[in-house]
């Protein structure tokens, strides 16, 4: 999968799932403070992420993760991984 | 925002006291330096006092001199919970007598393997159920918010060392989400308060105790997300050696698409967490330990 199809995948289950629109998916957007992505959306990113790119994310993967960029980073390193 | 600041009181030392006293000297000489010990916490412990007293005057409506000697009785009860804990968990659970309403619907969840979430509060000794609950021969998992304690913790944990008991502790970064979520995909059970919350968390503000107060949606979100049943569960100290534990019949929370739907369902489970919380708290109202502003008006 190349990177720009992960980032339209991931932006396209932002839209979907949490009801963001197009223009706020900036990748220096905070997660928390600007998408406004709480404690129990994560919960839907743990399964969605597994839904969409077949891996089981980690406890300690979300340390990192403050801005769409990282969370861009994450998934594309993940997926190569994989 | 009335919501918990993430302290908690004690410290090793004297969770160290609290062991050995228990092992060399008997649980009665315990209790009886409870009554030291309670007087100094009614004496230096301002802020929880002054939280406790608005919750004796104002929410129980006791008198003024009812109230300041149910926050010295509180502190006591308090102290006696604490060190039944440890006496129970150090082995000494042949002195104490249970006696369980509903234990059968914990035991349902368990046998069948639906997975659950165990809401329960901070009243009586939930610690103590859950090491009891040890006899439904299944995995806990326990939802621990106070993670800033994780010293206090490790060292609880040497103490009990029950291979069935898993700690989550919460982090602001959301790391516990993922071992909550494996946990309940797996179908095991996961117990967590449901009377506090920390900032950034969704909360219902509904009617408890006569006033308005706000609850986490959270425990609720979790069941309607992964399809695992509710059941509410409580235990309280009776006398010097006995505890009644309670749980209420285990519910499944409806998912919706629709947000304004999924709204309306967490809170009617909010709601009837609290209506059960605020019934078994007003048969015991001294094993109230939530030493912070709780309701709003405050």
């Amino acid at each position: 999968m190349e990177n720009q199809e992960i980032i339209s995948k991931v932006n396209d289950f932002l839209i979907d799932e949490f009801e963001l629109e197009e223009e706020q998916l900036i990748p220096t957007a905070s997660l928390k403070e600007t998408l406004e992505i709480d404690s129990l959306d994560y919960v839907d990113l743990v399964v969605i992420i597994e839904r969409n790119f077949g891996f089981k994310v980690k406890g300690e993967d979300f340390a990192g993760i403050k801005t769409l960029q990282d969370f861009y980073d994450y998934i594309i390193k993940r997926v190569q991984v994989n | 925002m009335p919501s918990w600041k993430g302290k908690s009181r004690g410290n090793i030392l004297g969770y160290k006291i609290f062991v050995f006293t228990l092992k060399h000297l008997g649980v009665s000489f315990a209790y009886f330096i409870l009554v030291f010990v309670a007087f100094y916490f009614f004496l230096f412990s301002r802020k929880s006092s002054k939280t406790n007293h608005y919750y004796f005057r104002e929410i129980l409506k006791y008198s003024r001199l009812q109230s300041v000697w149910s926050i010295y009785l509180n502190y006591f009860v308090f102290g006696k919970i604490l060190l039944d804990k440890f006496a129970i968990l150090g082995g000494l659970k042949g002195k104490f007598t249970y006696n369980f309403d509903g234990e059968h619907h914990l035991r349902n969840m368990a046998d069948n393997k639906t997975g659950g979430i165990i809401v329960n509060a901070h009243i009586g000794n939930f610690e103590i159920a859950g090491q009891l609950l040890e006899r439904l021969n299944t995995k806990i998992n326990v939802l621990m918010l106070d993670a800033e304690h994780q010293k206090i913790k490790n060292f609880v944990s040497d103490v009990l060392s029950n291979k069935d008991v898993n700690i989550i502790p919460i982090q602001n970064d959301y790391t516990h989400i993922v071992p909550i979520s494996e946990a309940l995909i797996n179908k095991e059970l996961i117990a967590m308060a449901g009377d506090r919350f920390i900032e950034e968390s969704k909360v219902y503000e509904v009617d408890f105790m006569g006033k308005k107060a706000k609850f986490p949606s959270g425990p609720f979100y979790l069941a309607a997300r992964f399809g695992v049943p509710v059941t509410f569960a409580f235990a309280m100290k009776e006398t010097k050696n006995h505890y009644h534990f309670y749980a209420t019949e285990p519910e499944m929370v409806k998912r919706f698409k629709d947000p304004i739907e999924q709204d309306k369902e967490l809170k009617r489970f909010v709601e009837k967490y609290a209506k059960e919380f605020e019934r078994i708290l007003r048969m015991y109202p001294l094993q109230w330990f939530n030493y912070y502003q709780f309701w709003k008006t405050q």
